[in-house]
């Protein structure tokens, strides 16, 4: 196995991902999110249980009979209804605790994650610029797809330690504030809900801010892509919770609502409970798809600068 | 072996940085002279397949760098110092030199291990080979830089003025160094210091204006200049014209006992108490120039 690591680092590819994950954490960048990030958990995983929320969420999530409202709106006028259902199983009380962290403590986390790592990803390629590497990388033999492919897979495995640290860290401060859950279904949700978006959206400001000469402009596109996405994140969810079923724009939606919204609130809420994991893996899917069109036209533009340089 | 046929590079706003060149450059060391902005910078950038040509041809190793395929095959075989060394501060240098390296291809971690402690011993870096770049001076920067140039045994190595900030004795060992390896693989070193020139390059091109103005050897470059290179003391005030309208270029002057010695280049003798001196390299350049200070009659 370690050789076929250590062969597999010594590839292009496989020493770009090494060493962009080096650089990464050597940076002040990744750190500040992780510590950012360990603050909000002491914070949120405690304030939220002291004040009785979770304990509510349990407790709703457990009743044989769970009575939700719904805010509908038709011809014009807003209504509220009650809807009343019964599950069709007992739910395990584990499996309940991982639930409520869902609703609870990880959109929190989803969201600064969402916020923050873009920041850190804008001048991975300007970095390149800023610090003069950019004549040596390109004297070797490395082609410009390469290269892109190198920067946005050595970010998202830097990422990748980032989310392990993280997940470890919520769950053993809900085990000590709450108690027990379920680890599987807890790791699932980390990686279905987290771990795409960590390599999707940050890998799109990558790529947009590749064409950044200098690092404070890559940053500047940083900033203006965390603002857009609580933007566009915002939108989405007003969307969905007047609507409740999904349309095209919830799934071609860069920030992806409804993955946030099928594990962040729909199991407290029935009314979007028309939102199945399959909407999420197609949202994730389309989402690939924006990337691998933003990765072309921007090997394109790289290629062209090459060529007019 | 390196064919450069009718290059031209513009960029835009209309500037020329290289018209029509025309180089061969064969095995050994080969300098490159020329002023800021004579083109020299931009051709090396185009050998090392950095900067697409306007026009031309040229051919490195046999492979045409007109095409893709040509380009990533020079690409293999070469070593870059550009002029503005660029590295990762946050890296050490044993680990800078192992990503180029694997991204060089050299893929056996054995051999990377190798290639570079025995790199780091040549270049003298190992007692700071684990120590992060920032913390470099700028000689050992350069220093690194070389290193990192010589990773995967290069055929052509391409050193952008390579001696700049160094000091004397820094500047001397690595020309030492490059002499050495030129004896390896082919040396193109560019350079506006003509003492690296002439230490060390058997062949030489002279660049202005982005064009080549001379291409042969050091001592037929020195050869050109012979007998219009002269020494004048005056009191103290540059030579005055004795007739012929043109003084020539002063080359250096230096204080001396009965006054002041000026060196000069120029098509004629300056005046009747000039004395004419054998040629060095730098009298060859500034004849082949003629002219960065240019003394006007009265």
């Amino acid at each position: 196995m370690a050789n076929v690591l250590r062969r597999a680092f010594s590839t292009p590819l496989g020493g770009m991902i090494r060493y962009e994950v080096l650089l990464h954490w050597r940076q002040r960048g990744l750190l500040v999110v992780l510590f950012t990030m360990i603050l909000l958990g002491v914070l949120t995983v405690f304030s939220l249980s002291n004040s009785g929320l979770i304990q509510r969420i349990i407790d709703q999530l457990s009743m044989d009979v769970v009575s939700r409202s719904q805010t509908v709106i038709a011809d014009g006028q807003t209504t509220i209804q009650t809807i009343t259902q019964t599950p069709d199983t007992p739910k395990n009380p584990a499996y309940i605790s991982t639930q409520a962290f869902s609703v609870t403590a990880w959109p929190i986390a989803y969201i600064m994650l969402l916020i923050l790592v873009p920041m850190v990803a804008a001048d991975a390629i300007a970095r390149d610029r800023k610090y003069r590497v950019t004549d040596l990388l390109d004297s070797t033999p490395l082609s410009s797809a390469l290269y892109l492919f190198g920067k946005i897979l050595g970010l998202f495995a830097a990422e990748v330690g980032l989310l392990l640290v993280v997940m470890i860290l919520y769950g053993g401060l809900w085990r000590v504030a709450v108690g027990a859950f379920d680890i599987p279904s807890y790791i699932a949700l980390w990686l279905v809900s987290t771990l795409p978006m960590l390599f999707i959206n940050p890998s799109l400001i990558v790529l947009l801010a590749s064409g950044q000469n200098g690092r404070r402009s890559a940053l500047l596109i940083g900033f203006a892509a965390c603002f857009a996405m609580f933007f566009f994140l915002g939108i989405g969810l007003s969307h969905m919770r007047t609507v409740g079923t999904p349309a095209l724009w919830d799934y071609v939606n860069p920030v992806h609502p409804l993955v946030f919204e099928y594990f962040g609130y729909a199991p407290v809420n029935v009314s979007l409970q028309s939102i199945t994991i399959g909407d999420a893996w197609l949202s994730w899917l389309i989402g690939a798809g924006e990337l691998a069109l933003v990765a072309w036209a921007a090997w394109a533009w790289l290629n062209r600068r090459k060529a007019n340089s | 072996m390196i064919e450069i046929t009718n290059l031209t590079k513009t960029y835009a706003g209309h500037i020329h940085a290289l018209d029509d060149v025309s180089l061969t450059i064969g095995s050994g060391m080969f300098g490159l002279l020329g002023a800021n902005g004579a083109g020299k910078t931009t051709l090396m950038r185009i050998m090392a397949g950095l900067v697409k040509p306007s026009g031309g041809r040229i051919v490195v190793l046999g492979h045409d760098m007109a095409s893709y395929a040509g380009q990533q095959a020079t690409k293999a075989l070469l070593g870059y110092l550009p002029q503005e060394l660029g590295f990762y501060p946050n890296l050490s240098a044993r680990e800078f030199l192992d990503y180029l390296a694997i991204l060089k291809g050299v893929a056996d971690p054995k051999i990377r291990r190798t290639q570079i402690d025995t790199l780091i011993e040549m270049v003298r870096l190992t007692d700071a080979a684990d120590r992060r770049l920032k913390t470099y001076s700028g000689g050992m920067k350069r220093r690194f830089g070389i290193a990192s140039a010589l990773l995967g045994s290069p055929q052509l190595l391409i050193v952008d003025e390579p001696t700049v900030g160094l000091d004397p004795e820094e500047r001397i060992r690595l020309r030492n160094l490059l002499a050495d390896l030129a004896r390896r693989c082919t040396v193109i070193l560019s350079t506006h210091i003509i003492e690296d020139i002439g230490a060390s390059c058997t062949q030489l091109a002279v660049m202005a204006k982005g064009r080549v103005t001379y291409q042969g050897t050091p001592a037929e470059m020195i050869a050109q200049a012979r007998g219009h290179v002269w020494t004048v003391t005056t009191a103290g005030e540059a030579p005055l014209d004795s007739g012929s309208g043109d003084v020539g270029s002063i080359v250096s002057m230096r204080q001396m006992s009965d006054g002041v010695q000026y060196r000069m280049v120029g098509e004629h003798l300056p005046n009747a108490t000039a004395q004419a001196v054998e040629p060095s390299l730098e009298d060859g350049y500034m004849w082949l120039t003629r002219g960065t200070e240019k003394v006007s009659s009265g």
